[in-house]
């Protein structure tokens, strides 16, 4: 093979990819040199994963060419792409978690012949990962690895497919600091073997740090396209929005007030992919938001479910305003003002296939004034429903639709107004801004934070540590289903966090 | 946009017209007469007061076992054994109108209510070995339909056959304990039956249980959210469920009958199939179980004009296929194009 030279490895033109009447993909050009790793910016809906996916065969654009390696061509299918040596790993994985790496990488490979030589398999699995600096054992099962292992996983099925452009879609979501790390200096070793990564983000951060080149979408379109070092954040920020942001949201500081939620000594199982809760004790303060950091599987959900009743409390206590409820069940905390935004929003937290005006009877339609004897007031719940879709300005066609036809940030909408209609004293929220645009997050965090200024303490989990040092007024990092480390709002700084959410250790202070 | 109805009145319709021209490619091959053939079964099923009447007949225990198939779907709940709790229906009825001597009013209610609470007990079993057990309620409610069709049978075989008669038939009831007749064929029931079709909207529309349904039926995880017992609606639907296809079961034995017989197996499967027919909506269950009355009686009716029953067979497969293929394609027709009010907030 020659020595890898500056060539254009693809070159997309005028691509153009219509959904019903949305327009996802809006003439849009994208260059991919050999040898370089080429972030794609932008909010949720401006149209990267629509790009990569038609890069990948997955989708065919109504109109536009796609060159690779000066070729002209057309696909009909992801295999296409891949015989192309085209590779996608997706946001969530596609592995079979009972079978071996192995066996994954070798599902759906292209081998010609009918049988399978495994031990030449493994031998070139090997050789891929010491080349390229992914060790894994080929013979681990994939339930076994953590998410970071995954990734490398799915890394290596396509390099065994022989892939020069890899595609990864928001490859770091779901990775603590130090195994995104360990990603960057992965893609970096890839593209100085002479392979294209293009990778999609939302994060300027990562884009800075890895990129040589990115390219920013906005509704459709490309709106810059620029070099390493020829933006700062800030700007790739304002492009990618298209206004000006603010970094930080500055808060009032507030005199905390009474402890209203005290947990001790949470303990519950482990489940696959999840660590239970071990031993876990904190204090909630009323008018006080508490982020709750960590990397997904650490006790997040359990947390979150044991609190609001919805799993039982297998050992320790809690008590709400100074009684003890360890005991009661869901309905009673609901009742109690204990509220709770599951992070599942359309599995749990909202019905999808009903409409609005039944989603706000969801949880509080055996109380007045919803609820009335035997019976069910569906004009009261249409009453709160067209206030709701007024007061956080929902944007739907109206309120009989199903909630399914919403977009995410306008779910969310409706499950957090829904929540906060009871008053609660405390909200447990979890994951209230994923997959939500910039101004939808805003939103929310406008609500949040209109609620602990009047008095409701809230427990907001979140995997997005930006999120969570935006708005919290205090932070402790869940891992390993415990709490490590607390810091005040004041001395929250994101790398040493970053650190105790991977588990390292914090200084003895 | 097409309202929804429209769309699947239309779909519903052209299902059945195209159902009819695929029967008719049958009759051409074996060279009978299609026009003729047509206007016999519609003739004979809707052509007349007299020939909607003996529709009816079939569709009175199809709308019974429908409305129980429906209530228990809507919380998805798999109950298909409305079969075996039409059955014990009948059972219950028969014991009291059979073994006791009650006055006239009380009679006939006493059966009717002990007929309904046997159908409600074979659902509610279906119900605890589900809840307490664990046990797939499609299999146990399948299963339980042939314990009460056995039952049945060893009754009219053994003890209850009627003294000196031949047939595996119960003596006739006392008539305190039949239902008023309407019309030659009919009995008070058909009239029953809209009503509890309305009562049944209404609670499942507005009642705390109704919504409580309605949450089970699409999402275990949000009820455990809105703190439902899951178990607790499920042994509800499993005990109403039960207990209308016990009414299908009453109105066969107290009906024009009169007497405990095995009864004809069949209508508690077609409740399911008009049940999901009907999309699980009440009142559509009602227009369903009409039209799969009309369709039994014109095949009936083609039966008297010397058509092999098995091309009728065909005739019924036929249209009933397409009409469930054409309003399932319908249905999700309408929920597809929904990008459109997607507005990126």
């Amino acid at each position: 093979m020659l020595a890898p030279t500056v060539q254009d490895a693809i070159v997309m033109s005028s691509i153009t990819k219509h959904f019903g009447d949305i327009v996802a993909n809006d003439f849009i050009d994208l260059t991919l040199k050999r040898g370089e790793i080429h972030a794609l910016l932008g909010e949720n809906g401006a149209g990267k994963s629509t790009l990569m996916n038609i890069l990948s065969g997955v989708y065919l654009p109504d109109h536009g060419e796609i060159t690779v390696s000066g070729q002209q061509i057309r696909f009909r299918s992801p295999w296409d792409a891949v015989r192309r040596g085209i590779g996608m790993v997706h946001q969530h994985f596609q592995l079979v978690d009972a079978f071996s790496v192995l066996d994954n990488i070798l599902l759906g490979s292209a081998e010609t012949s009918l049988r399978l030589n495994r031990r030449e398999a493994v031998m070139r699995i090997k050789a891929l990962g010491q080349e390229h600096g992914l060790h894994i054992d080929p013979d681990a099962m994939i339930w076994q690895l953590s998410v970071g292992q995954r990734q490398k996983v799915e890394i290596l099925k396509l390099l065994y497919r022989q892939a020069e452009v890899l595609l990864l879609d928001e490859p770091t979501s779901m990775l603590t600091p130090s195994e995104a790390d360990d990603l960057y200096l992965t893609l970096r070793r890839l593209a100085e073997s002479g392979r294209s990564i293009v990778f999609i983000t939302h994060k300027l951060r990562e884009v800075a740090e890895t990129a040589d080149r990115v390219t920013v979408l906005r509704r459709g379109r490309v709106v810059a396209s620029l070099g390493k070092a020829e933006a700062s954040i800030q700007e790739l920020g304002a492009l990618m929005v298209g206004t000006h942001i603010h970094q930080q949201r500055p808060i009032s500081r507030r005199p905390s007030g009474d402890v209203i939620l005290k947990i001790e000594e949470m303990h519950s199982p482990a489940g696959r992919g999840a660590s239970g809760l071990k031993g876990l004790t904190f204090e909630l303060k009323a008018g006080e938001i508490l982020g709750v950091a960590g990397v997904a599987g650490n006790g997040q959900v359990e947390l979150a479910e044991q609190l609001a009743g919805i799993l039982p409390i297998q050992r320790g206590k809690v008590w709400l305003k100074g009684t003890e409820i360890t005991q009661t069940n869901a309905l009673q905390r609901l009742r109690a003002g204990l509220r709770f935004v599951p992070e599942d929003r359309l599995g749990m937290g909202l019905i999808p296939q009903l409409d609005i005006i039944e989603n706000m009877m969801l949880r509080d339609y055996r109380d007045q004034p919803l609820g009335k004897g035997m019976w069910v007031r569906r004009a009261v719940a249409r009453k709160r429903a067209q206030q709701l879709v007024h007061d956080y300005d929902v944007r739907t066609p109206g309120i009989e639709v199903p909630v399914s036809s919403l977009s995410g940030g306008n779910q969310q909408k409706i499950l957090i107004g829904r929540e906060l209609l009871a008053n609660p004293i405390v909200l447990i929220v979890a994951q209230p801004t994923r997959g939500l645009d910039i101004a939808a997050t805003r939103a929310v965090h406008d609500r949040l934070l209109n609620l602990r200024n009047s008095g409701t303490g809230i427990i907001l989990i979140s995997e997005d540590l930006d999120e969570i040092l935006q708005i919290s007024d205090r932070i402790v990092v869940l891992y390993q289903g415990a709490v490590l480390g607390n810091w005040n709002r004041d001395e929250a700084e994101r790398t040493g966090i970053g650190a105790v959410m991977g588990g390292h250790l914090l200084e003895a202070a | 946009m097409i309202p929804r109805w429209l769309l699947l009145l239309a779909a519903f319709l052209f299902s059945v017209l195209l159902g009819l021209g695929a029967s008719s490619l049958v009759l051409v091959a074996v060279r009978i007469p299609v026009i003729e053939t047509f206007w016999t079964m519609f003739d004979g099923a809707a052509g007349s007061w007299s020939a909607l009447e003996s529709s009816l007949v079939f569709t009175e225990p199809i709308a019974f076992t429908g409305l129980a198939a429906a209530v228990a779907f809507r919380a998805r709940v798999w109950n298909i054994g409305g079969e075996g709790q039409m059955v014990m229906g009948a059972f219950g009825a028969s014991l009291i109108a059979l073994q006791t001597t009650l006055p006239a009013p009380l009679m006939l209610v006493t059966a009717v209510g002990c007929g309904i609470a046997c159908g409600a007990i074979w659902g509610g079993l279906t119900a605890a070995l589900k809840v307490w057990l664990g046990v797939n309620e499609v299999l146990s409610s399948l299963m339980l339909n042939y314990v009460a069709i056995l039952w049945v049978q060893s009754l009219v075989y053994g003890p209850w056959r009627e003294p000196g008669g031949g047939w595996p038939y119960s003596e006739y009831f006392p008539d305190t304990a039949r239902l008023p007749s309407i019309g030659s064929e009919l009995d008070a029931f058909v009239i029953a039956a809209p009503l509890l079709a309305l009562a049944l909207a209404i609670w499942l529309r507005f009642s705390r249980s109704g919504f409580e349904i309605s949450v089970v039926g699409h999402s275990h995880d949000a009820a455990r959210y809105a703190a439902i017992s899951v178990s607790r609606v499920t042994i509800l639907v499993m005990l109403i469920s039960g207990g209308i296809a016990g009414i299908a079961g009453i109105q066969q034995v107290c009906g024009s009958a009169g007497r405990l017989y095995v009864l004809t197996p069949g209508y508690g499967y077609l409740g399911i199939l008009v049940s999901w027919l009907a999309g699980h909506n009440p009142f559509l269950v009602l227009v369903m179980s009409v039209f799969y009355g009309i369709i039994m009686q014109g095949g009936a009716s083609l039966q008297i004009a010397q058509i092999d029953p098995s091309l009728v067979r065909i005739f019924q497969a036929a249209i009933i296929l397409f009409a469930l293929a054409g309003l399932t394609l319908a249905s999700r027709i309408q929920t597809r194009p929904r990008s459109k009010v997607v507005d990126p907030a």
